[in-house]
């Protein structure tokens, strides 16, 4: 690799839609940046796909040093084997980076810890936060143990260093570092070969469907309606989507009440789930599992409706009633009839 | 059509339904288990679930592999009471605290120990530590084709089955070829409820236990220290929320928060 063999490389996978970087993907620009900066190296990014020409000369906004682009021809999905073997036939070929980040998202989720075990490395997964430590070591911070406590994982011994990072975590770094940015940097662009392994053929594309449009996204949503395990069962689901619908708020959900049924996947707040930011949060049933709370961000007002006042929600609310949410959301929604 | 080899990978974890209950101990940092029942991981019941559905459709056999401590013996019964044909608990000191590709290791050493299998299924991630890593690395440790979070599942024909899966913008159809792994959501399937028959037959039967020794690892691959991660610091978030509990009657506590709200 021009001049960069001996400085330490921070590799970033970045995941672009309909020409336009993932929200995550630009999260990621920045911390790779500021790590290759701390570690005095320089940060690569992978991209495969094609019509990419106005999309990779932004990758300057990071200061990126070089772009590793991969266009497999025929191929209009994410296909597991074919991107695993080409992104590890990479750090074999161009040399093994620092790390390598990944969003966690479908695909790197999928991709990441695939690419770890073929290279015999470790994966962290969904990390809210990454540091370094004084030797140069990948702080990666991750809710852990049931969502009852954060954990800082490290791959001492191994290189790469792989973690997906969770979109919405590291929000807020991007305008500082865009500010920067203005210093010419020349963007080497280096097309690799997809590797295409013999055993591919065994899955083929059938049909893609487009979801629709969501009518409501929980991520931007001022206003989260969220239900747990504490909501009993289906008929006490539309208690939460009715109240929802009264104040005009996104229905979000805990992972027991998605494995309940009762809210779909897209629904889920937290470690693995969305991460919301809204002006007004209203947790019932919810037992207060850092699995959850943790994709509860910003600043807006939390409220908590539990039955169970030992209740864990009730140390991270501003407002918390102990009581049948049966007997409250009612009220509350004929309160806000009465009043509007 | 042809029948099936079906093995389902499934992890006892505490009962989500008692996680308010989960305390850390302030000295070890690690989770109080003692007291919360051990439940099977809800995805991985989905797991079985499709195993089975697969098997009742084309005939084969469905085997669970599990790799915990012995403690796990009892959670595996429940794979048999739900019909799975045979339970294989992978157990040993050594493989403890691995992470998730240690912990993948073991499991693609006891899959190999039972022959070859047509396909593999797991729960998408577990309710504990959530990586959804083990599937896809458990796959490419036997290199095995792999699909992540099936929605849907169904046999195509002999060799192939159509799956659907779910990212962020579109969903897909693939036609996937066996023998391959697939990790399902909980959207696959409505898993079945445990009939008091099945759980009395199964009491009569026994759950195989593979050890270390059975399984012809290197020690120095599997368990903590084979592991590429390491935990380094284990902490909990004060939240830093000044905390008003609303009290009084209902009427009182609605008409308060209404207030506070400014709705």
């Amino acid at each position: 690799m021009k001049g960069g063999a001996d400085l330490k490389q921070v590799w970033v996978f970045a995941e672009h839609q309909a020409g336009q970087w993932a929200s995550v993907t630009r999260e990621l620009l920045t911390a790779g940046r500021n790590l290759a900066d701390r570690l005095a190296g320089e940060l690569g990014v992978i991209v495969v796909g094609d019509e990419l020409e106005d999309l990779i000369p932004t990758l300057s906004n990071w200061r990126a040093n070089r772009v590793f682009l991969v266009q497999p021809k025929g191929l209009s999905f994410y296909h597991p084997l074919v991107y695993t073997e080409t992104i590890t036939e990479m750090v074999k070929d161009l040399g093994c980076p620092e790390m390598i980040l990944f969003g966690a998202t479908y695909l790197g989720r999928d991709l990441a810890p695939a690419v770890a075990a073929r290279l015999g490395t470790g994966c962290a997964a969904d990390c809210c936060e990454l540091k370094l430590d004084e030797q140069g070591n990948l702080l990666q911070i991750v809710p852990g143990l049931g969502g009852t406590i954060f954990a800082t994982i490290v791959t001492p011994n191994h290189r790469p260093q792989v973690a997906t990072v969770k979109p919405g975590m590291l929000e807020g770094e991007i305008s500082s570092l865009e500010e920067k940015a203005g210093i010419e940097m020349p963007l080497e662009i280096i097309r690799v070969e997809a590797r295409i392994p013999k055993n591919s053929h065994a899955v083929q594309l059938r049909e893609v469907r487009r979801k629709p449009a969501v009518e409501a996204k929980l991520e931007v949503a001022q206003r989260v309606v969220a239900g747990g395990a504490g909501i009993g069962n289906k008929e006490g689901w539309t208690v939460i989507e009715d109240l929802a619908k009264t104040l005009g708020a996104v229905v979000g959900a805990t992972r027991p009440a998605v494995d309940e049924g009762w809210a779909e996947h897209d629904q889920m707040i937290g470690q693995s789930g969305k991460t919301v930011r809204p002006e007004l949060y209203i947790g019932i049933g919810i037992s207060g599992d850092m699995m959850h709370t943790v994709g509860i961000k910003g600043k807006g007002i939390l409220v908590a409706i539990n039955q169970d006042p030992k209740a864990a929600i009730f140390k991270q609310v501003d407002y918390g009633i102990v009581a049948d949410y049966r007997v409250i959301v009612p009220l509350l929604m004929q309160e806000i009839k009465n009043n509007a | 059509m042809r029948p099936l080899r079906i093995a389902v990978c499934v992890k006892p974890v505490p009962d989500p339904k008692q996680s308010s209950s989960f305390q850390i101990d302030p000295v070890s940092k690690t989770l109080v288990r003692k007291g919360i029942p051990l439940v099977i991981n809800p995805l991985d019941r989905h797991a079985l679930e499709a195993g089975l559905r697969l098997k009742e459709s084309a005939g084969g056999n469905v085997t669970v592999f599990s790799m915990a401590p012995p403690a796990a013996e009892q959670t595996l019964t429940e794979t048999l009471a739900m019909g799975a044909d045979e339970a294989v608990l992978l157990s040993d000191l050594h493989f403890a605290g691995g992470d998730t590709l240690a912990t993948a290791r073991v499991l693609a050493a006891g899959l190999k120990k039972m022959g070859d299998w047509d396909l593999i299924i797991c729960g998408a991630e577990s309710f504990d530590g959530g990586t959804a890593q083990v599937g896809s690395q458990l796959a490419v440790l036997q290199g095995l084709p792999w699909i992540t979070r099936v929605r849907h599942l169904e046999r195509e024909d002999d060799a192939h089955l159509l799956v659907t899966l779910e990212d962020e913008v579109e969903q897909r159809d693939l036609l996937v070829q066996m023998p391959l792994l697939l990790t399902v959501d909980s959207a696959v399937n409505q898993p079945r409820r445990l009939s008091l028959l099945g759980i009395l037959a199964a009491r009569k039967r026994k759950v195989t236990t593979y050890n270390f020794n059975d399984l012809g690892l290197d020690k120095n691959t599997i368990g903590l220290d084979g592991s590429p991660t390491q935990t380094r610091e284990l902490f909990t978030l004060e939240s830093s929320k000044k905390v008003e509990m609303l009290t009084g009657n209902p009427q009182q506590i609605v008409a308060e928060l209404f207030t506070k709200l400014g709705l």
